[in-house]
């Protein structure tokens, strides 16, 4: 039990306001000893930092990685999300439960470990993965699970620098120099925890050019003309959403975000662990071109070594002068905080991002106001994904027309492509926008695995829809794919076998909304579920012709109806698995049909 | 430069202000969009999804209710694809529904089963494997049943913005989202109602209420909240001649539908059976009942005896501030008139009766300055003496949305924690009894600070001499507030900015209250907080007809509408009968004159010196001495067992007539039932009582009173019976010109260290007999002593240990409640419990030196 002191210490050390309530309770679970925030707990947090109790019961019960009942030192949390879901998630659970005897929800008799499911842990290249508190493993077997806990047997939780995914983000990268590196030249190269060495490497080079040659419209100008647009999944022009920004000198916030929670997305994370610098810069870019003067970084929760070294990089950079007042002897000023997340998908959603920020539960607002209207704490806001700031300082650099001088025509520049799922090689490409499914597969990903044949290939994340085989040389960028109408979204390339059955690969998805939906508005709260419900029908063999039909009624309502995209979202999918493999589900219809893998799913998840 | 916009809906344009929604535009089109999350009077929630409209140019529909307007855009609320979108996200809401509309108490008043059947939907559609959620049948006064929730958040909406209480909240997330009490199950919060209110369908019920009636059985009667000054607008409901539940619409009412948790539950007092129903005479020892005839025939005759053999100073009245103006106003017409004699007071001598003094004396005003609406307005308030959320919870709503929403500054200034401090940019705790001298400082402290601001008041050197002898570091040792809090203040009212200076029981208890009262109309003269619209100098009265009663001359010194009996030729010639000059005896002159045998009858009407006047052992030794002691009441009071007559009146719910509010807001009420078996108005039974004794009344219909009044009370002058619509009329106080007036400041010595003050004051849930005799007493029912944890601690006392506090030889005994809202060196009681008689140690004031031990 946390005594008061405990809790006045975190709390003083964090800040009392709302929105450090992530932090503090953060704190507050790491050292509870057992990863709970018990009731008594978050009364003395209410009482000392004078937010309203329900604010912190309505907090705590959104975000997943927080639970106030007891757990244990160790919290194992098994990925269920797509890519792990396709490389044999559902024997890890198996394998873990036999080793530890104990179901998800559950503590081991000797108290060291509990077991969770949870959603994409953002290492999807080496999946199979779980996570054990902070730290993540890949490439799971039997054998190697059993090592794994064998070995937290005899360790002391930790929380901090050491923790992280065990394959470091720099060999996630694909080795084949057949990729146009310009986002991960450095990786690899540069040292992420020296400032020293990122600027050797020609670092910080842009903004002082900036500062010194260019105006704040000028730099908006270049960022148009180079025709950036954001890789977090929307695919906005960049340079235009920093236009919107209102001039003036009212408090303007640059965000980062990072939550990167798409199923088969861990583009940003490499980025942040191998080359933080580059994302400072380009967060002080936009700063200088936007006049805002504090920029947040929003990180997932579960991206312990991310966090560890932009925390780092920023320490290093104030104390480099690349942030803070009077920067390069201008009048520009600029720092830049870290926020964390909880494990809620839908904060990768922008407003939603921006609620989390201020200590609230992350649900989407809606719009208007848009964020350079009203954003964090009510004032303009630009978010981009890291992907799209880490693009910038070359553009600044090398000129707009140079960044042109790769992808198509209407996308420019490069593309960071995480190739997950049942390949003979898996990982992170970067490669001109526009580069099509066929290469990726064949060329970067070396052919599907073990000689198998291609049944679909996932692209742009749960969001993201389902290709088939005439799209194997759709050119992969922004506009050409919503022309076809799918999505490149954030960039994943998710590719099945003939083994992966279309009904659980859809139910997989469909779980994945139901669990992440925000449950503010209706239709979303209700459809997911509902979707959720007849694709169960499905898998189990109990559906009529007419539930397909259902389906897709539901998710149309939920695309015209949904507050958010995430409501919106689950239609594209639904429809484009439907568009290849109606016959398949409609083969699960008949209560005869022998599918192992639905079977598997349903005796694991929904026994 | 024209910050409207022209937009296009279903073709007919209009021209509306920018931030306006489409729904807005579109109901000021008279454009009906269909609606379930939305209430006008919350931010937008935008969880239902059902006021989709399509927008010309967009890709997908928007919400309505959510969405501004842009110029030039082209909207349309009707088209097969909305009403196909609509009717879906109907179905989404009814899955997992349990469409129990037969058993629920809301059907026939449930937005989802309208909508339902306005769209043709008539069964459920689906189902999610989900367990039912648990129903919680543990909270007093609220049953929330999660099944039947749409999760469409305005419960959430109306606690936090209205209300800002803050007690329940969006828990989870996905399928399972849903709305629970802070901390679970069982709810814990003021219990103000407002959620059930405004839940649209049947997850929040009201629990005295529950399976008591369907709503189209229901008559909805127009009536006047009978709880405290803030005078809301409320409906009985009625079935079978039984109020069965509150409601308060938004439409239509001043308050804006909102009720706090004793309008919205407090009125079991009407149908309660301990109700006195008949009237009763004291035979020998024992009070039987008898005929109307009989019980005023007896006290008629014994009444004219006394008149005649010992004149009628020694005949004496007490009037109340809960019966109607008219019933007051017929009650000093009884005395005056029929009797002839001014011994006519109430409980009200003790406080509020400073009010219109001080008032008159420095802004020439009889009454508050400036209706609540003047709070909506105010960029400063600044609360002094109050705890306006129990004392009037309208203006404490009023003040937290300023404070919240507008970001208007807030000072408040108390002995003890309100709500509002939380609220508040700044908090001053003073010492119990210093606002005097807290105001004083203030004067002072805008005086030294802001010299070229006074040059341009020439006045202000009348003030002068008042605060000539002040050193600010002295009041700042004696009030225990510091120094710079006292300038910070004063720098804040010196802005002068609109804004509005609030005060409440504090004050009106203060050994000095009317001083108090002059010195804040000199702080809101200096201010600028009296002489336009949007500024005020606002009282807080907690009893709902203080200012009907006193304007209706229930005073021994003044006529009605405040007039020198001088000038009481009108009342003669309408009265017919000459009236005495000589101001009569107040409340405790009364007291006084029975004790010395010099006041022999005492008439009652609907008030309990027992339990609600200071030194209520000596009311009982006069209780005693009387030889004719008429009560006249709702309940069978302390004071009713003593009585010789015993005469049984209606509730409010039972007759008509109007109050006046804090705010001077003269309303109308009608009655819902019939009267409870004998029971009659009060002005009834005066009426036939004055007839008994000689004096000829014949009023046909509280109308009639009214009609007297306004002819003979310059200040209802405007307003005719007839006239007051639903929310009746604020009448205008201004009767002179405001001036700076000087005032003098009894010293108030510095406390010893160690030593303990006494305060009381209004408990939420608790206001006297009515609250006491309803369903609040779930709540509770025993009085408590709030304790400061240090001085707790100090004591060895703990949480519920019984706590003795005693002064000159009195002491009083009540549980612990032990908290940071109190001061060290001060203890909270609150008054009119039965249990613990607060009265009986701070007297006439709300505060005084007490001991505290354990035990
Ligand atoms: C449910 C949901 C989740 C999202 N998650 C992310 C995310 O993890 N990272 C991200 O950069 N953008 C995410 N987005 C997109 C953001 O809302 C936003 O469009 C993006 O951060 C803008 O940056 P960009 O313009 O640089 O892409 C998400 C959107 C939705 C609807
Ligand atoms: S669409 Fe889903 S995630 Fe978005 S606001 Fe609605 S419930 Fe929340
Ligand atoms: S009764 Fe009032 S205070 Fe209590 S939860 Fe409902 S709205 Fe909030
Ligand atoms: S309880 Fe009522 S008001 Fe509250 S969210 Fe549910 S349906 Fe809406
Ligand atoms: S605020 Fe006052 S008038 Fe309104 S409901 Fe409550 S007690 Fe009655
Ligand atoms: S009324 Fe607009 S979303 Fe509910």
């Amino acid at each position: 039990m946390l005594t008061t002191e405990d809790i006045k210490g975190v709390i003083e050390k964090r800040g009392s306001s709302k929105e450090h309530l992530m932090f503090i309770l953060r704190d507050l679970e790491n050292i509870s000893g057992n990863n709970q925030l018990e009731i008594d707990v978050l009364e003395k947090v209410a009482e000392i930092t004078k937010i309203p109790k329900s604010t912190i019961a309505g907090f705590v019960g959104f975000y997943t990685m927080f639970k106030t009942n007891p757990r244990a030192p160790f919290i194992i949390r098994v990925c269920k999300s797509g890519p792990c879901h396709v490389m044999g998630a559902r024997t890890i659970f198996d394998a873990v439960e036999r080793n530890l005897g104990i179901k998800p929800g559950e503590a081991t008799p000797d108290g060291l470990f509990y077991l969770e499911q949870c959603e994409c842990l953002g290492v999807c290249s080496v999946a199979p993965a779980m996570m054990i508190n902070y730290d993540i493993h890949g490439n799971l077997t039997e054998k190697k699970i059993k090592q794994i806990l064998e070995s937290y047997k005899s360790q002391k939780a930790i929380f901090g620098e050491k923790c992280g995914p065990e394959v470091e983000g720099k060999a996630c990268v694909i080795d084949d120099d057949r990729q146009t590196k310009r986002l991960l030249v450095m990786v690899g190269k540069v040292d992420p925890l020296s400032i020293d060495s990122y600027i050797k490497n020609g670092g910080y080079a842009a903004i002082r050019k900036a500062i010194r040659e260019y105006s704040s419209d000028d730099v908006i100008n270049i960022v148009k003309d180079s025709g950036l647009s954001g890789r977090g999944g929307a695919g906005f022009p960049a340079g235009l959403k920093w236009s919107f920004m209102p001039k003036g000198d009212m408090q303007k916030y640059v965000i980062c975000n990072a939550d990167e929670g798409e199923p088969g997305t861990f583009k940003d994370r490499v980025l942040m662990e191998e080359n933080p610098h580059l994302i400072i810069e380009g967060m002080l870019l936009c700063g200088y071109a936007t006049g805002a003067t504090v920029g947040y970084i929003y990180v997932r929760g579960e991206f312990r070594r991310a966090i560890e070294r932009l925390q780092r990089a920023i320490d290093q950079a104030r104390e480099s002068r690349m942030l803070g007042k009077h920067l390069s002897g201008s009048t520009f000023s600029f720092d830049i905080f870290i926020k964390e997340g909880g494990g809620a998908y839908v904060c990768g959603e922008e407003s939603s991002l921006m609620n989390s920020m201020e200590g609230k539960r992350g649900f989407p607002r809606f719009r208007p106001p848009f964020p350079a209207g009203a954003g964090f704490m009510g004032m303009p806001s630009n978010v981009n994904n890291v992907e799209t700031y880490a693009s910038v300082p070359m553009i600044i650099e090398h000129g707009a027309t140079w960044y042109k001088s790769l992808g198509t025509e209407k996308c420019s520049g490069t593309k960071l492509y995480c190739l997950s799922g049942k390949l003979n090689r898996t990982g992170l490409v970067e490669l001109p926008m526009g580069t099509t499914l066929r290469e990726l597969i064949d060329i970067y990903g070396k052919g599907i695995k073990d000689g198998k044949t291609f049944k679909f290939a996932q692209v742009g994340g749960s969001a993201g829809g389902v290709f088939g085989e005439d799209l194997l040389d759709l050119p992969l960028d922004i506009d050409q794919t919503i022309k076809a109408g799918v999505t490149l979204g954030s960039g994943v390339v998710l590719a099945c076998d003939k083994d992966t059955c279309a009904v659980d690969f859809l139910l997989n998805i469909i779980s994945f909304f139901a669990h992440e939906s925000c449950g503010q508005c209706v239709p979303c709260r209700v459809g997911t579920s509902q979707l959720h419900f007849l694709a169960k029908k499905f898998a189990m063999r109990t559906a009529v012709e007419k539930d397909i039909d259902s389906m897709i009624e539901k998710a149309q309502l939920m695309k015209q109806a949904s507050l958010c995209a995430l409501g919106q979202s689950p239609i594209l999918p639904i429809t484009t698995t439907l568009k290849y493999f109606r016959e398949e589900f409609l083969n699960h219809c008949n209560t005869r049909y022998s599918c192992p893998e639905c079977d598997m799913t349903l005796e694991r998840f929904y026994r | 430069m024209n910050d409207n916009v022209t937009i296009t809906i279903d073709g007919k344009g209009i021209s509306v202000p920018k931030e306006t929604t489409i729904l807005a535009a579109a109901r000021a089109l008279g454009i009906e969009i269909p609606t379930l999350c939305y209430h006008p009077k919350l931010l937008p929630i935008g969880s239902c999804r059902l006021c989709l409209v399509e927008i010309e140019g967009y890709e997908k529909p928007v919400a309505s209710c959510t969405t501004p307007v842009v110029d030039a855009m082209k909207v349309t609320t009707q088209s097969e694809k909305l009403l196909a979108l609509r009717k879906e996200a109907i179905q989404f809401m009814l899955v997992n529904h349990p469409l129990d509309c037969p058993i629920c108490d809301k059907g026939g008043e449930c937005r989802l089963q309208d909508l339902a059947f306005e769209f043709g939907l008539d069964q459920e559609v689906f189902k999610i494997a989900a367990s039912p959620l648990l129903i919680d049948y543990l909270s007093p006064l609220v049953e929330r049943n999660n099944n039947r929730c749409v999760r469409c958040g305005r419960c959430v909406s109306v606690c936090n913005e209205i209300q800002g209480e803050m007690a329940i909240e969006w828990v989870n997330h996905g399928y399972d989202t849903e709305i629970l009490p802070r901390g679970g199950y069982p709810l814990n919060c003021e219990f103000c109602g407002q959620c059930i209110a405004h839940c649209p369908v049947g997850a929040l019920l009201n629990r005295p209420f529950k399976y008591k009636a369907r709503a189209w059985e229901l008559e909805k009667i127009h009536s006047v909240c009978p709880y405290c000054g803030g005078g809301c607008a409320i409906e009985l409901n009625v079935r079978k001649n039984k109020v069965l539940r509150i409601t308060s619409s938004y439409e239509d009412t001043h308050n804006q539908g909102n009720l706090c948790g004793r309008g919205n539950f407090g009125f079991g007092f009407i149908n309660n059976n301990n109700r006195l129903h008949s009237p009763l005479i004291k035979r020998r020892k024992d009070q039987v009942p008898v005929t109307w005839e009989d019980a005023l025939g007896s006290a008629s005759e014994q009444l004219k005896k006394i008149l005649k053999s010992s004149g009628p100073e020694s005949i004496a009245g007490l009037g109340s501030p809960r019966v109607s103006n008219e019933d007051n106003y017929l009650f000093q017409k009884f005395f005056r008139a029929v009797i002839g004699t001014n011994n006519i007071d109430s409980s009200v001598h003790f406080n509020y009766r400073n009010l219109e003094r001080g008032l008159r004396a420095t802004l020439g005003l009889s009454a508050s300055s400036h209706g609540f609406d003047a709070l909506e307005k105010a960029q400063v308030i600044f609360v002094l003496g109050a705890d306006v959320r129990a004392e009037s919870p309208p203006a404490a709503l009023k003040i937290m949305k300023m404070a919240r929403v507008h970001g208007s500054t807030l000072v408040v200034a108390n002995p003890r924690k309100t709500k509002l401090d939380k609220f508040a940019n700044v908090h001053l705790r003073y010492r119990p009894g210093t606002e005097l001298l807290l105001v004083a400082g203030i004067l002072k402290a805008v005086g030294e600070k802001n010299k070229d601001l006074l040059d341009n008041i020439p006045q202000f050197p009348v003030l002068k001499k008042s605060l000539e002898g002040i050193i600010l570091q002295e009041i700042s040792e004696v009030t225990g507030v510091p120094l710079e809090q006292i300038y910070q203040v004063a720098t804040i009212l010196a802005k002068r900015e609109t804004g509005c200076i609030v005060f409440g029981y504090e004050v009106f208890t203060h050994q000095q209250a009317k001083e108090v009262v002059v010195s804040l109309g000199n702080l809101a003269f200096l201010s600028e907080k009296v002489s336009q619209k949007d500024r005020g100098l606002i009282p807080i009265i907690a009893k709902n007809n203080v200012q009907g009663m006193l304007d209706m001359g229930v005073m021994p010194d003044l006529l009605p509408g405040y007039q020198q009996f001088e000038k009481g030729a009108p009342f003669e010639k309408v009265w017919r009968q000459p009236i005495p000059k000589q101001p009569g005896k107040n409340a405790e002159a009364i007291l006084q004159g029975i004790l010395d045998g010099k006041i022999k009858a005492l008439y009652l009407m609907g008030c309990d010196p027992l339990m609600e006047f200071p030194f209520p052992d000596k009311w009982e030794e006069a209780s005693d001495k009387l030889e004719w002691l008429a009560v006249q009441d709702i309940f069978y009071t302390e004071v009713a067992t003593k009585a010789d007559y015993v005469f049984p009146a209606v509730t409010f719910a039972e007759k008509e007539g109007t109050f006046t509010s804090g705010e001077r807001r003269v309303q109308k009420f009608f009655p819902g039932i019939s009267p409870y078996r004998s029971a009659l108005p009060d002005w009834e039974i005066i009426q036939r009582l004055s007839q008994l004794m000689g004096y000829p009344m014949a009023y046909a219909h509280p109308k009639a009173i009214m009609n007297e009044i306004t002819s003979l009370v310059p200040q209802y002058n405007e307003i005719t019976y007839e006239r007051l619509g639903r929310n009746g009329i604020t009448l205008s106080s201004t009767e002179g010109i405001p001036h700076f007036t000087p005032f003098s400041i009894n010293k108030v010595a510095k406390p010893k260290p160690g030593s303990f003050t006494l305060i009381t004051g209004t408990a939420f849930f608790h206001s006297g007999t009515l609250s006491t005799n309803s369903g609040l007493t779930v709540l509770g029912s025993k009085a408590w002593v709030e304790i400061n944890s240090e001085d707790a601690g100090s004591l060895e006392i703990h949480e519920g240990d019984p706590v003795t506090i005693s002064s000159a030889g009195k002491a009083i005994s009540a549980a612990a409640k032990i908290t940071s809202a109190v001061p060290r060196g001060v203890v909270f009681v609150p008054n009119n419990f039965r249990d613990v008689q607060v009265n009986q140690l701070v007297a006439n004031q709300n505060y005084c030196p007490v001991e505290v031990t354990k035990g």
